[in-house]
């Protein structure tokens, strides 16, 4: 078992190219991810013809443009020329204030016509976000000012993300994501890699324990998922301020569990891969995409179809997610998330059951 | 006690049956080759003899332990190596060595001695990869044998090794017997087997013949084996060979076979080939082996 061990961290040891981008990988990714991943979108760009010109209407603008959330390019003489720069994509929000702008409003009504460039969705839908609740503050503004009875302000308060930032609820997946991405891979690769090149068939005569010797393998990158797994959330926690409320104990807890199914599923994939680009391609195919994809990651899982949902609920990186962001950010105890903890259990066991009867065929070579 | 015994082992794979009751014996101290074409049963027998396979009846016996019932026992007395050499090519000479006495538990003094008598002093922080083939060979032999075991099992180990490096290996196992173990090998050399002990042939997964290498010719004598020098001597091959006569030259004579020399020598005469010095000789063993396989 040492003797394993120990020859599996000179593998690792040995190629210093390889132990580099496992190390810095997840450091360069998480970068990557969360400049680019954000959904905080900032000064898109705002272009105005203005029919009315009223005191009233540029207040309106200077209201948008208050918060940085648009970043006013200028005013156009009329609508065609507005439209222009809105088809040609050098304004992505053109606004339209008609001549009755400041009559409409006088009866409580605020009037104007929105043309998005509308080509990436996603932004759009953010930007149309921000235009509807700036009007909306807009009019309950010049309601209160002019006396008006208002019947209600709702004035949402997000009780564990309060300044509702993107990176607070990315990272853990992240995080999430690396760590099952590595494991897979590397045990699945050890694994393939020992078989290539016919040293089971010395090892079938050796008086090694094949369960042993698997479990040995294992070890070492255990330690390394857990150590990305400290480097990613330790930068997060650093850089984006995100809060480990739960506290490291659990939250490490937590990951030894969900590294059981991921290291049985890169063993599984070693006992079907015949070579080691198999075992690259099966494991990227099983760890990388549903992860990102299905995990609730990026895509909110409650707005899947059914069919979708129900196999985003089978994905462990799921539960795993739902655990980390409840640790981290809410503070969760352990005790409240023992169904996530179950599902990652069951799967732990079920995977590694069925390594265990894949490999004793090869291992015991029939 | 034998430290290998081979007792009617039967190994089937589906219908096909690869290794067919076979038994031996090996003592203490003693090479014995296993000899056979491909597919012949050789590694099968192997593999039913280090426990990496079940035999359907019959029983391995490795230093007093049956293999199938107590495998890891029975592994803890064996040394395995193939020609594969089944060696970590990123890892040194040294590193190598640890792990193999590492896993087998053997004490550092024993690993000491292997590396000692092996010649690998010079090379330990040599990467295996950067090792000439000769020294992966000793390296894979002192890897199986840093726990010294009681038989060791050499499955093709100089294939493709140059004649000088597999005289050096020879040397290496023949210091091992002098400690006592006793040796399996398997080989496609002939030059090789006669440095055995003993030999056993293997065709379709019988032992069809056993005994020391000089027995086994001797017991070929008056088989019909003969030497003679004819001329023109292409003619006479491609002739013997076109009636179905086995026959190959060597040196100036020409080697056959055959039951009815007076048949031959007439059909030879017929053609105008000269023929001189015809006599029986003693089979090679290349000869007992393709008699007995054909």
């Amino acid at each position: 078992m040492k003797a394993v061990i120990l020859k599996e961290i000179k593998h690792i040891l040995r190629d210093p190219l390889s132990l580099t981008v496992i190390l810095a990988m997840p450091v360069v990714y998480l970068f990557l991810f969360l400049y680019s991943i954000t959904f905080d979108i900032r000064g898109v760009s705002l272009g105005v013809a203005d029919y009315q010109m009223s005191s009233a209407s540029r207040k309106f603008i200077e209201t948008l443009t208050a918060q940085g959330y648009f970043d006013l390019k200028g005013y156009y003489p009329d609508e065609r020329s507005l439209l222009r720069d809105v088809s040609s994509g050098k304004v992505k929000l053109g606004l339209v204030i008609p001549r009755d702008f400041d009559e409409n409003l006088s009866r409580g009504r605020l009037s104007y016509a929105g043309w998005f460039e509308g080509v990436e969705g996603n932004s759009t839908n953010i930007a149309r976000g921000y235009l509807f609740s700036a009007s909306a503050g807009y009019v309950l503004r010049q309601a209160v000012s002019s006396g008006q009875h208002v019947p209600a302000n709702i004035k949402p308060r997000y009780l564990y993300n309060p300044q509702l930032r993107s990176s607070w609820f990315l990272a853990p997946g992240f995080s999430a994501i690396i760590l099952t991405l590595i494991a897979t891979v590397l045990t699945a690769l050890s694994l393939v890699r020992e078989r290539e090149e016919g040293k089971i068939e010395v090892l079938r005569t050796m008086p090694v324990n094949p369960y042993g010797f698997v479990v040995a393998k294992t070890i070492p990158y255990v330690v390394i998922g857990l150590l990305d797994f400290f480097i990613t959330i330790g930068l997060v926690a650093l850089l984006y301020r995100v809060p480990v409320k739960g506290g490291i104990a659990s939250l490490t807890g937590f990951t030894l569990l969900f590294l059981v199914p991921s290291l049985g599923l890169g063993l599984v994939i070693s006992s079907l891969a015949k070579s080691q680009r198999e075992a690259w391609l099966l494991a990227l195919a099983t760890t990388l995409l549903p992860s990102i994809i299905l995990s609730g990651f990026v895509f909110p899982v409650e707005s899947m179809p059914f069919w979708l949902r129900a196999l985003a609920e089978a994905m462990p990186a799921r539960h795993y997610l739902v655990i980390l962001r409840g640790v981290m950010i809410k503070g969760t105890s352990a005790r409240e998330l023992w169904p996530q903890a179950l599902v990652l259990a069951l799967y732990g066991i079920a995977l590694v059951a069925i390594a265990g009867r894949r490999m004793r065929g090869w291992l015991r070579g029939e | 006690m034998f430290p290998l015994v081979a007792e009617n082992l039967t190994k089937r794979f589906g219908r096909f049956t690869a290794v067919d009751g076979v038994s031996f014996r090996v003592s203490e101290g003693e090479i014995y080759a296993l000899l056979g074409p491909n597919g012949a049963g050789k590694s099968t027998t192997i593999r039913l003899l280090t426990g990496v396979l079940k035999p359907n009846s019959g029983r391995a016996i490795v230093a007093g332990v049956d293999v199938a019932q107590e495998p890891y026992k029975a592994r803890e007395r064996m040394g395995y190596m193939s020609q594969l050499f089944s060696l970590y090519g990123d890892l040194s000479v040294e590193e190598n060595l640890r792990f193999f006495s590492g896993v087998y538990g053997s004490d550092r003094a024993a690993t000491e001695e292997a590396i000692k008598r092996m010649g690998l002093g010079p090379y330990l922080k040599t990467l295996v990869k950067d090792l000439p083939l000769g020294f992966k060979q000793r390296l894979a032999l002192a890897a199986a044998t840093t726990h010294n075991p009681k038989v060791l099992f050499l499955d093709e180990p100089t294939a493709g090794v140059d004649p000088e490096a597999r005289g050096e290996f020879w040397d290496l196992v023949y210091s091992l017997k002098e400690k006592g173990t006793s040796v399996l090998i398997t080989t496609h050399y002939m030059e090789e087997a006669h440095l055995a002990d003993r030999i056993g042939m293997i065709s379709a997964g019988r032992l069809v013949a056993e005994g020391k290498p000089s027995e086994l010719m001797r017991a070929y004598r008056g088989a019909g084996f003969w030497k003679m020098r004819a001329e023109p001597i292409n003619k006479a091959l491609s002739f013997l060979n076109g009636m179905g006569v086995p026959a190959y030259a060597s040196g100036s004579w020409v080697f056959l076979e055959g039951k009815d020399p007076q048949a031959i020598l007439s059909a030879l005469s017929e053609k105008g080939i000269n023929v001189a010095e015809f006599s029986e000789r003693t089979p090679s063993l290349e000869d007992v082996f393709v008699g007995l396989t054909r």
